[in-house]
């Protein structure tokens, strides 16, 4: 059983980039933070008497459940969903070379201001716009695996789909963020 | 699509990683207003998970109809189960006792029946007789069993 102080830590841990995890699925900070007091009071509630390294699976699981509820709630659900399948479709990468873009991405983002124009905060705030605009799953399988630095398994686990699907979601989110990121002139030239 | 897939798998997370890494930096200061909200969230649950765990830990009480208390762990869990159970025997045995006075009430009217058919001056074969009845009925009495 998770003790008072492992609850404590593992929240004051974690609630930062949960508010974070919500306010790009829901795109209001209020909201937002409805959301992750709910997963919280949830997760007290019904699994403070799980082991502590039980915490981070549950809370990630409950953390989504909380988000889909509030969708329901909103009843704006479908809306949503129909604007951001608008993005599925703009997986077209046969124009250019993947090699090259994510190349050069990861030599963009590896070296502070490249090509001396791009300051970090504007770096942030381009991959923060951008990591918004994905599709909800790619955007959570993107989240989940980097962010919260979770296995291909236990991402699987929380979403509840396939450890190929994570792979897949990750991928196109990769893409689609290196993509964005060229669009805005991060790096390279738009063909 | 001719590219190694082992390199742009390898490729894919490191920019991957890359970008989650100055996204932790973004996340780390959402305002204090947030962070405030996000204590009190914080604290609330942790207020909460407390109750929680003290009713799982806390001996059961119950208060009998006397007005004691009965304290205790294992007994108290017992007392608990019977003291759930106790309107459904409660029910059953009020079904019992209306059977049983149904049965009563049949087994008594049935006596008064047989009791007067048998202490009649009449025997009850001539209630079955036609000639018996018409004369009943043209002296205006009625037979009643």
């Amino acid at each position: 059983m998770a003790t008072d102080k492992e609850l404590s830590d593992f929240l004051k841990g974690i609630e930062k980039r949960a508010f974070k995890r919500a306010v790009y699925a829901v795109r209001d900070e209020d909201a937002a933070l409805d959301i992750v007091q709910d997963a919280m009071i949830r997760l007290a509630e019904k699994y403070a008497d799980r082991p502590a390294e039980e915490l981070p699976l549950v809370f990630q699981r409950i953390l989504s459940n909380a988000t889909m509820d509030w969708f329901r709630r909103q009843k704006v659900r479908n809306n949503v969903m129909r604007n951001l399948s608008d993005f599925e479709g703009a997986d077209d990468d046969g124009e250019f070379d993947l090699l090259e873009m994510l190349t050069s991405a990861d030599g963009a983002l590896g070296f502070e201001s490249a090509e001396g124009t791009v300051s970090r905060e504007q770096t942030l705030r381009l991959i923060d716009e951008a990591v918004q605009m994905l599709p909800t799953r790619q955007r959570e399988a993107f989240l989940l695996r980097y962010w919260e630095e979770m296995d291909v398994a236990e991402t699987a686990s929380v979403m509840g789909c396939s450890e190929g699907s994570v792979k897949t979601h990750c991928s196109r989110a990769v893409h689609a963020l290196a993509k964005a990121l060229r669009a805005k002139g991060f790096f390279g030239a738009t063909p | 699509m001719n590219q190694p897939a082992a390199h742009l798998d390898h490729l894919e997370a490191r920019v991957a990683q890359r970008m989650a890494a100055l996204l932790h930096e973004g996340a780390r200061d959402p305002g204090h207003a947030v962070s405030e909200r996000l204590r009190v969230a914080r604290e609330q649950a942790l207020a909460r998970a407390r109750e929680v765990r003290q009713l799982q830990t806390a001996p059961a009480v119950h208060v009998t109809a006397g007005g004691a208390g009965v304290l205790g762990g294992f007994f108290g869990a017992w007392v608990s189960k019977l003291a759930m159970a106790l309107p459904a025997v409660a029910l059953v045995a009020g079904l019992l006792v209306i059977d049983q006075q149904h049965d009563q009430a049949q087994m008594e009217s049935s006596v008064d029946t047989d009791l007067a058919l048998l202490t009649d001056d009449v025997p009850p074969d001539a209630y079955s007789d036609a000639g018996f009845a018409e004369y009943l009925r043209s002296n205006g009495l009625t037979v009643t069993r």
